[in-house]
């Protein structure tokens, strides 16, 4: 008899943590680097003793459960509006599509100025990280509801109410547990970074105090109480989802489901985008008009101040820096996660012992290991490389993994029926077959890598536009700030909206 | 197996079911995919259309349910005019599995009884019964997922009997099954539907299924769908699958074929345009 593949999977934890262990322990690997796994144990055991951690994590785990319960309650509300208005929806796409690789820390210093330094602020970092996974993934469990089960409401006779309660909801509640999973991840990332970045309390404050006074031990306990604290978390979901008994029909086909959006002349689409630039623009004018400058400079000053950074040329060594680091991360994202994710995906025992562990990553907030890489890296460009391709790697490899998964098996067959090399048939069968999702993954992959590299260069780095933005706050240059965050955003949403459209085009076949 | 002579005057004197006066239908002000069409169902007839693929036999049942407003005409129920809702009375069946997959079986059949707010022992006597008929003994407390889609799609007709509607409409419920599968399940439609009275109007693409089950066929012609012929059987009601092995069953299924094969080959040239 065969091991089950979570027997495996736990085998090869366990000896990945006793290897680490014995390197540790015979000095392979510097304890300024890396604690021992029993130290990690031990440092948090006598952590728990203290009121003063006590203090910092009940304060953490509160703040992310507010977050997590807002997030996944309007974001289900607002992905659910969104799905009504098709229209707004097609104009928001590119936005809500770029909205991870917008360096959402700088919303930090705005956060404080509306409602002040405390955890509210917190929370609504949290919050605003959480939020759009929560609408995604609310509109894509409503796209995918097959339309003869509301075709069977109706057939009973329910009204619209009855309708979106006993048939909508549950139809589309194995994509909302998804996005609750992943409003979870995010939550805690929001939560637990911006203490680690911009906090006196809480653990991810605890975390960077650990780091700046080299208390390796501590940080690593601390660390080790972030991993148990995601792990039951996420473990709770996952019972709850699996008592709920909400599965996806056996029968429902999932890649055909998806929601294509209409055709609508190149003059309404235009309109719908200026429309939402002008909201944008009028947004921005009020939300200055209340804070002030010292919070968000007008578009008019913000402009000003960008054409005169614009005109330096130390500005564009910063950028080529950027761009420098964006596209090796990126190159090590995409092209690593597709490899891992094909052999995965064609490697049916690999797959199911080593996927799951690319889940659970998946919704780690890595900005707590920011630490870690840069015990490992230094301070510099590699760690923001590694920082931007551990983010981008993980979706790339997991969206991979799936579609090579579901190729359909009779292609396969048609492959060997026409005695196609291995090669001949990953040229003509599977590169063609899986490119739809591999432009999907690039596009998430691309977002989230972006994120990754803003946010090393934000904090241990002393060059790139991540680095700039950190000294803006630092010396409360808001409309420097502004510009680059603007900056950034422009060159994500068009990027996005070029892979968004191919992503499209693609799916349409 | 004696046939049944007194179907053509029976079929004048029942009261009818469904009228549909002259009903058309045009999706989007350009694809005309329907009609101008008539058809009379009478109270407790088994009535098939039968046709090309796309030529609008879905169509004409979701107006007939009250799913699709159509373009111009007028469909009746009993004498009540159909628009938009679906009618208290109708049954409709979907070619797609149409299972929930988050109930179990047992609660899956008896959805629309609850909502209809009958009481407990009727609907546990009902959806018991109903799990018996349908072949679905023991599977109660299963799930979907764990059915074959031969079993998903029982839950789903059983569904829709338990109801009692007086009138069942099927959009190709057997479609996803094998040849032999849909045989039986035609015989337990059958049985149903001597059982409850009900008419019925089905939807197929099988000529063998047509031919088995109906008192009448109406077959439709390539789009804009219009009947260009309707068939009568003249089959007893009590007749099962085993009329596929007589040789009337033969003359049926060829006579049907005559009919569609020019159809057939439009519709097939149209899409291959």
């Amino acid at each position: 008899m065969r091991a089950s593949s979570t027997t495996i999977r736990t085998a090869l934890l366990v000896s990945a943590v006793l290897l680490l262990e014995a390197l540790c322990r015979a000095g392979v690997i510097s304890p300024l680097q890396l604690t021992a796994p029993s130290k990690m144990v031990t440092t948090l055991i006598g952590l728990m003793g203290e009121a003063q951690f006590w203090g910092h994590a009940i304060k953490t785990v509160r703040n992310i459960f507010v977050a997590i319960v807002l997030a996944a309650v309007l974001g289900f509300l607002i992905g659910l509006l969104l799905y009504r208005l098709p229209r707004l929806r097609r104009a928001t796409e590119p936005i809500i599509a770029s909205y991870y690789a917008l360096p959402f820390f700088v919303l930090y210093p705005l956060a404080i100025v509306i409602v002040g330094m405390n955890d509210i602020s917190i929370v609504i970092m949290g919050f605003a990280y959480a939020l759009v996974a929560m609408i995604t993934n609310t509109l894509s469990g409503l796209d995918r509801i097959p339309p003869v089960l509301s075709k069977t409401g109706r057939s009973f006779r329910m009204g619209r109410l009855q309708t979106a309660v006993l048939i909508q909801l549950p139809a589309a509640a194995p994509y909302l547990f998804t996005g609750l999973k992943l409003v979870l991840g995010y939550g805690m990332a929001g939560v637990i970074g911006s203490e680690f970045i911009l906090s006196t309390s809480g653990i991810g404050y605890s975390i960077a105090f650990a780091y700046e006074g080299f208390e390796s031990e501590r940080m690593y306990g601390l660390l080790l109480f972030v991993i148990l604290m995601v792990t039951i978390l996420l473990t709770g979901v996952q019972i709850f989802e699996k008592r709920s008994q909400f599965t996806a029909g056996a029968s429902w086909n999932v890649s055909t489901a998806r929601k294509i959006t209409g055709d609508e002349s190149l003059v309404t689409r235009v309109g719908e985008v200026a429309l939402v630039v002008v909201c944008f623009f009028a947004i921005w004018q009020g939300l200055h008009y209340v804070v002030g400058s010292e919070a968000l400079t007008s578009p008019m000053e913000t402009w000003d101040r960008a054409r005169t950074l614009f005109a330096t040329e130390s500005f564009w060594g910063h950028v080529s820096e950027t761009l420098r680091a964006l596209g090796i991360a990126l190159i090590i994202a995409i092209f690593g996660g597709a490899a891992i994710g094909m052999f995965l995906g064609f490697n049916r025992r690999a797959g199911e012992i080593f996927a799951p562990m690319f889940v659970a990553l998946q919704s780690t907030p890595k900005v707590t290991l920011y630490p870690v890489m840069l015990l490992f890296f230094g301070l510099g460009f590699a760690a923001k490389v590694a920082f931007g391709a551990i983010h981008g790697i993980i979706p790339m490899t997991l969206i991979t993994y799936n579609a090579t998964r579901s190729i359909n098996p009779t292609l396969i067959r048609t492959a060997k029926g026409m005695r196609l090399s291995l090669p001949q048939t990953f040229l003509t069968i599977f590169v063609p077959a899986t490119i739809p999702e591999l432009v999907t993954a690039t596009r998430l992959s691309f977002s989230i890598t972006f994120l990754g590299v803003m946010i090393g260069e934000m904090f241990a780095s002393v060059r790139g536009l991540g680095h700039l933005i950190m000294g803006g706050i630092e010396v409360n240059d808001v409309s420097m700030m502004i510009s680059i965050t603007v900056l950034i955003g422009v060159f994500a949403i068009s990027i996005n909206g070029l892979l968004l459209s191919l992503d499209n085009r693609l799916h349409r076949r | 197996m004696k046939t049944n002579p007194a179907s053509m005057a029976q079929a004048i004197e029942t009261p009818v079911a469904v009228a549909v006066k002259d009903v058309k239908h045009v999706y989007g002000g350009v694809v005309h995919a329907l009609g101008p069409i008539n058809l009379e169902l009478h109270q407790g007839e088994f009535f098939t259309t039968i046709g090309p693929s796309g030529c609008g036999k879905t169509t004409l049942m979701d107006i007939v349910a009250g799913l699709t407003v159509p373009t111009d005409g007028e469909v009746t129920f009993e004498g009540n005019p159909v628009r938009g809702a679906v009618p208290e009375g109708v049954g409709i069946v979907f070619q797609d599995d149409a299972s929930f997959p988050w109930l179990t079986v047992w609660d899956n059949i008896a959805f629309g009884l609850r909502r209809q707010g009958v009481d407990a022992a009727e609907i546990k006597r009902r959806v018991d019964y109903a799990i018996d008929f349908m072949g679905l003994k023991g599977f109660g407390n299963a799930r979907p997922s764990q059915l074959s889609g031969g079993m998903r799609q029982r839950v789903c007709i059983a569904r829709t009997f338990v109801m009692e509607p007086r009138l069942i409409l099927l959009d190709e419920p057997f479609g996803a099954l094998d040849q032999q599968t849909r045989f039986l399940m035609g015989d337990e439609l059958l049985r149903l539907w001597r059982e409850t009275g009900a008419t019925v109007l089905l939807i197929t693409h099988s000529l063998d299924e047509a031919a088995l089950l109906s008192d009448r066929i109406g077959i439709m012609s390539a789009r804009p769908g219009n009947f260009i012929d309707i068939v009568e059987t003249n089959w007893p009601s009590d007749r099962d699958s085993r009329l596929a092995s007589g040789e009337a069953f033969g003359k049926v299924t060829s006579r049907l074929w005559d009919s569609l094969r020019g159809e057939s080959m439009k519709a097939m040239g149209e899409s291959g345009k």
